[in-house]
Parts: structure tokens; sequence; C-alpha cells
């Protein structure tokens, strides 16, 4: 038996495709931060619309999820460049080793994550109990669509239904709570 | 693109919040086939775009969720069952003047209809309603919110029975561990039954570890009011109507036998027979209840100790092979479910060996 990683690579991730990977710490801080500074963002969308629709449509169907996340990240990269700020939050070494030990996150990930965490356990209670049941059995304790619908009696189907309607309001009560 | 110029109460970029919501959970799926209907619905717009990046966003920021494990599944879903009739009745208004949503499936409705019927027996008023029982599993800790506000957080493979009265909240330990929060009730006395021990508490937070050998009580806040022996609980029946036998009687009515008062800070060890083994202050009382956040904190205990309390929450067992290693002593801090962090310590120490299969891990001398 190899010894296991850290405790916390009990994490869903490991369900999660290669797409998810590339969805790194740059563009998820970004867009958390996103979440109360709109307008760069729209900006971004746009770009990012006009780049996908240059891509040619048999490739962006094999992995359209990871294009989108490339684009993005690319497109915060030249924007953070040409904006001055302050460098780049984005940098490929960081992604790659977080395609192969995803847990691994940079501190200031890290950070911005737990300033979320309260936000986020706020925005959780207002959910209907159901809705959060899924969301705590995919999230936290890493049960598969199928596995979840045994443990509450619901079809795989269902559970993706509630699924996104939890991740739809968790997104909404983000956005209202910003300025 | 201005969101400040729309009309108040229109929200327009909500269903594609809602799309882009359903699509990530689409592709979680790794055996997802509908990429290809997902690159047109990107190509849509760039509000589709936003929604879909801002749902990766939070979906990633939701990996992060309940890190300490607090929040119990049971509870959400017998919350769930609870509101389910009022809500139900909502639904079947929408319905007249609107199309059926497809997440309210009828099998859906049935399901949720047959647990609050389950949940309505639980909450059948009456002088004595009938008890109910909580649970774990190994390996699993949930914690449950009682009627009149307490909370009773369950360790690995434990057990407790719950009976509320008008004038009594009687708990039964029936096995494993506990940590109560009470809520304050001067009028309702709060009684935890743990074999041949009853602890008393008006409004309070303690711990009560039952084992085979007897029962620690840990106090965290407040004070408890300790009674043990044959006057205390009627034998060892598992009803705890019968086993707080003064429970009918008097609102204050204290039980008949009481021990001693502990204070937050204190620490009592009881035996089988309602003896007192030990009663000290430990350095910090907190650390009894580490186990909350899966955390198990040794300071000087004996490798036999610590595999003892591994065994509690996993199926891979630790065994130890001889009694020179049993008396090893160790100051370490683990997680709980992860049997091989220890291993992994133990590896370091030249005199020790360690042993797999895929049940068991036997540790010996070298």
């Amino acid at each position: 038996m190899s010894p296991k990683p850290a405790p916390s690579s009990k994490s869903p991730h490991r369900f999660a495709g290669i797409a998810y990977d590339q969805f790194a710490a740059g563009l998820h801080r970004f867009l958390v931060q996103r979440l109360r500074c709109a307008e760069t963002a729209q900006d971004i969308a746009q770009e990012a619309y006009l780049r996908l629709l240059r891509i040619e449509n048999t490739d962006l169907v094999l992995k359209p999820q990871a294009y989108l996340y490339r684009i993005a990240r690319n497109l915060i990269y030249e924007y953070k460049l040409r904006d001055g700020r302050d460098p780049v939050t984005f940098d490929s070494e960081i992604l790659e080793r977080l395609a192969e030990t995803p847990l691994q996150l940079p501190a200031d990930e890290v950070s911005a994550r737990l300033c979320g965490a309260e936000e986020l356990e706020a925005v959780l209670c207002q959910l209907p109990a159901l809705y959060r049941a899924v969301l705590i059995l995919r999230k936290r304790d890493g049960l598969s669509y199928s596995e979840i619908g045994k443990a509450l009696d619901l079809s795989p189907h269902t559970v993706k239904k509630y699924l996104a309607r939890a991740l739809a309001q968790c997104r909404t009560a983000r956005w209202d709570k910003s300025p | 693109m201005n969101r400040a110029t729309r009309p108040a109460g229109t929200t327009p970029e909500l269903s594609i919040a809602e799309s882009a919501a359903e699509w990530l959970i689409e592709l979680d799926d790794p055996n997802t086939e509908r990429l290809l209907e997902f690159s047109a619905w990107l190509k849509t717009s760039p509000q589709h775009i936003e929604e879909f990046l801002l749902a990766s966003a939070v979906w990633r920021e939701l990996d992060g969720v309940d890190p300490t494990k607090r929040i119990a599944v049971q509870g959400l879903i017998r919350e769930a069952a609870a509101k389910v009739r009022p809500w139900r009745r909502t639904q079947l208004r929408e319905r007249a003047h609107r199309p059926a949503r497809p997440w309210f499936h009828r099998t859906v409705i049935a399901i949720s209809a047959a647990v609050a019927l389950a949940a309505l027996w639980a909450l059948v008023p009456g002088p004595w309603s009938e008890p109910s029982v909580y649970a774990t599993a190994k390996g699993e800790q949930r914690a449950f919110k009682l009627r009149d506000g307490s909370v009773v957080q369950l360790n690995t493979h434990s057990k407790v029975k719950v009976r509320f009265s008008s004038s009594n909240r009687d708990v039964m330990l029936i096995e494993g561990e506990a940590l109560f929060s009470v809520a304050h009730d001067t009028a309702r006395p709060f009684r935890v039954a743990s074999g041949d021990t009853v602890i008393q508490a008006v409004g309070t937070q303690f711990d009560v570890d039952r084992r085979p050998a007897g029962t620690t009580v840990s106090v965290i806040e407040g004070i408890v009011q300790i009674a043990s022996g044959n006057s205390a609980a009627a034998g060892s029946s598992s009803d705890p109507k019968s086993l707080i036998a003064e429970s009918r009687v008097g609102v204050h009515a204290p039980p008949e036998r009481t021990l001693f008062r502990l204070a937050a800070g204190e620490q009592a060890t009881l035996s089988a027979g309602g003896h007192i083994v030990t009663r000290s202050s430990p350095e910090l009382v907190a650390q009894v209840v580490a186990w909350r956040e899966r955390r198990l904190e040794f300071r000087e205990q004996s490798l036999g100790q610590i595999a003892d309390e591994f065994n509690r929450y996993n199926s891979q067992v630790i065994r130890i092979a001889d009694d020179a290693v049993r008396n090893k002593r160790l100051t370490g801090v683990f997680d709980a479910d992860d049997p091989e962090s220890l291993v992994l310590f133990l590896e370091k120490d030249p005199h020790i060996a360690v042993e797999r299969s895929s049940d068991t891990i036997i540790i010996r001398a070298k």
C-alpha cells in the first residue's frame, strides 16, 4: 500500500475532469473578486466570447470547458499586464504543478478561500435543506451523483437538478451581496 | 450590459445563471455526451460565458465547504422532510398557472411525503413523546438539534435515545461518546444517563464518553451535577422513562443520590458500578472534544491507547504485536480518519516495524 497523501486529498477533486484542474488559482481568484467589480469581468466575457467564436468548432466540442478556461486565463493575464496592476496572478508553472497535485494551492488562494468561507456559509444557510444536503454530499463528502441518489432515494437526474439549483442560488446570493 | 439601469425586481441574468449552473453540473459528470450542445450554448452570448465562469468560480469555492464536517446531512434530510407539507401546497397552486418544473418530479414528492410522515411521527406532542434514537456508524460523526434547541454531537459508533416531557429532558447514552450543548431551561433539567451514572445540567456544555469500563464526563462550560449508583438509575433498562426514575415526579427534583458537582474545566471518570475512579482538571478540557474536528490528540499516551482510539473510527484495524511497543508513549495530533498518518509517524522510529494488509496494520518491535 502506498502512503496516502495529506488528509485534505480526500476532497471531491478526484471526480473532477481535466478541465477542472485547469480552472486554477488565478482565474478562480479573479472571478471571486469580480463579484465585487463587475465591469472588468464583463469585458473579459465579451472578449472571451469573440475568441471562442474563432475556434474551429471541431476543436471546441472536444473540450469546450477547458478551452473556455484557458481563454479566460489568458485574457486575465493580458488584462493585468495592460492594467499595470500588480503582477501576474496567473503563472503557468503554478498551473502545471496544480494539474499534477491539484491540492497544493498557492498560499494566497488558500487565504482568499478562507475569507470566502464565512460568506459562503451564510449563503448556504439560505438554501433549502435538501439542496444543502446534496451539495454537502457532493462537495464535502465527494459522493457521485448516483451515490447521492441512493443515499437520498432520488434519481441521479434529480440530484443533478438540485445541485444545479443550489449552485445557481449560491452564485446569485454572492452576487447580490456585492456592492 | 449595464446592470444598474435594469428595472428593479427583474433579474434577467437569473435564468442564464441557472442554465450555467446546470451545464456545470452536467459537465462535472465525466461521462457526459452533451459537449456539442454545451459548445453551442456557450456561443450564444457573452453573458452565457460570463455566467458559466462565475458558476465555475462558485463551484470551486464550494470545494472548501464545511471543512470540519459539522453539518449533519441526516439532519438536513429530516429538516427537508419536515418542510414538505407547506411546500407541496405552494407548489400545487403554482402548477395551476405555470408549466410543471421538471425538478418537482413526481417520485421526489412521493418520497418526500413518506419522509415527512416519518418526521411527523417523531414530533408527536404529548406528555411523553416517543423516544427518538440517534446513532452514528463507525467513523461517522453527526450533530443533532433537539426540539428544545440543545445540540447533541455524536462521535463515531455512538447511540443516544432522547425523550422530552413537559418537566424533563432525558437522554440515554447507550454507547459511545456525545457532546451536549444544552439550551437553558430551568424548568426542565437536562439529564444524561450513561450506565449507572446520571449527569444533570441546566444550561451548559459537556462531553460524556461511555466505555465498557466506565463513563468519563468532561465539563466545558457551566456546572453539572452527577448522581450515580442504583438509586440514580433503575437498573440497565434501555428505556429512559424508567431509567431516570424520578423524571415524572418533580420539576426540580434532583437525582436521589447526588455525588458531586463538576464545574467547567473539570473531568471525572466513573466506573461501571458508579464509583469515582478519577477526578481531575486536565490542562485543557477543550482537547477532550477535539474529536469534533476529527482530530485525535495524544499527550504521553501509550501506543496501545492510541491504537484503540484509531480503531474506533476506522475499519482498518491497528494491532500491536508486543507489549514493549504497546507501552511506548507518544504525543501527537492525528487525523482520525487516517491511520496511515500514525503509521508514517511510527515508521520514522528505528525500533518499530510496521506490516500492512488490506484490513490490518500490525505494529511490532524491530
